[in-house]
């Protein structure tokens, strides 16, 4: 499934099926703080960065990220706070034409 | 170009943003039977690059993730990273941005989809994400339509290749409107790389003929029914191609001339 496709009709070249990573995430703090993770939900603690929503599904390298359809280096993923009802996209390699 | 040149593809190299390529053949790496037989047949094909691209990761598929990776590893082909399934400039902007760290290199091969349907690129949207991706250091390959006002815009943007369609992307057709690409080679003096569309290697042969600099293929190699003779039927077509636009054709007559002497036919008679 492309990053960013959301209710789009069905595009001929992506035949990957939506696929989420991990169920849904239970943290053990106060949940106060509900973002998108490849478009499944993922509840987090007040105060999460993206680290931490990778942490919680520790994807399998490579991948890089994208917050709210902006591209997020690996290095600044600690600084950058997620708020509510944000939209992350971590993706892999994948084959292409 | 002297016929040693012509006979010798790392003498006529295809030169993309001041780096050269021996060969003239970009493959993709979708599709294939499986990762075995997309490996045999860039091992025989020897393209100059191997496309890819970004999804969501998907933990059972063979043809994504870690196993992709390592294949593409293995390969040693330089790659070009596409945007496909972006359908914004700001899409195809973060998704090149993620390949760029993820891949680690700065060419992209930009697509922004433009109808579902056919799979046509945006054609008013490209020019300025080409624009964008250009200032942020990338080298770009276009893929477009064979509009001629729309590849000199992206030139004018500084795209050094222009990536125009033969048709829809793998529906094999060839070359659908010569005409538009023959222009687009006379007015253009960019490498011109045809991508999509091709389903034989005659239709290699015949744009590389016309003068264009490359192609890029993937459907038609990585479904027929031996994808790795396919592969190298291609790479021989593009040489051929390259050769013969070297070579220069001659210009087709109305009338029969004979190839063999006519003086000294035994037999003359006066028709």
């Amino acid at each position: 499934m492309h990053p960013f496709a959301d209710d789009r009709p069905h595009t001929p070249c992506c035949s990957a099926p939506i696929t989420a990573m991990t169920p849904p995430l239970a943290a053990s703090a106060p949940v106060t703080l509900k973002v998108w993770l490849n478009q499944q939900p993922l509840s987090l603690p007040a105060g999460a960065t993206l680290a931490d929503a990778v942490a919680a599904v520790r994807p399998a390298e490579p991948f890089a990220a994208a917050l709210n359809l902006q591209f997020v280096p690996k290095g600044q993923y600690a600084q950058t706070a997620l708020a509510e009802g944000d939209r992350i996209e971590l993706i892999s390699p994948v084959t292409g034409g | 170009m002297n016929p040693t040149t012509v006979a010798n593809p790392a003498a006529d190299p295809l030169i993309l943003y001041g780096q050269h390529f021996s060969s003239r053949l970009m493959l993709g790496t979708a599709r294939y039977p499986s990762p075995a037989l997309l490996q045999q047949a860039v091992a025989l094909a020897q393209p100059c690059m191997l496309t890819a691209a970004l999804r969501r990761q998907n933990a059972a598929a063979s043809e994504a993730g870690q196993p992709f990776w390592t294949l593409l590893q293995q390969m040693q082909v330089p790659l070009l990273p596409n945007t496909a399934g972006c359908h914004s400039v700001a899409e195809a902007i973060a998704t090149a941005e993620m390949a760029r760290e993820l891949y680690g290199t700065d060419w992209i091969k930009l697509e922004i989809i433009g109808d579902d349907y056919t799979l046509q690129p945006d054609t008013l949207n490209l020019v300025g994400a080409a624009d964008q991706l250009i200032r942020r250091g990338f080298k770009v390959l276009p893929y477009c339509t064979e509009d001629l006002v729309l590849c000199q815009r992206l030139v004018d943007v500084g795209c050094q290749a222009v990536m125009p369609w033969a048709a829809p992307i793998g529906t094999g057709k060839g070359p659908l409107n010569p005409w538009a690409l023959r222009s687009l080679r006379e007015r253009l003096s960019v490498p011109l790389i045809v991508d999509a569309g091709l389903g034989l290697p005659s239709h290699a042969c015949q744009v590389m003929e016309w003068g264009f600099d490359g192609v890029l293929l993937n459907t038609a190699v990585a479904l027929a029914l031996d994808p790795v003779r396919m592969a190298a039927a291609f790479a021989a077509a593009v040489q051929a191609g390259r050769s013969a636009f070297w070579a220069g054709a001659i210009t087709p007559q109305d009338s029969a001339q004979p190839s063999t002497p006519v003086l000294g036919t035994p037999f003359w008679h006066q028709a």
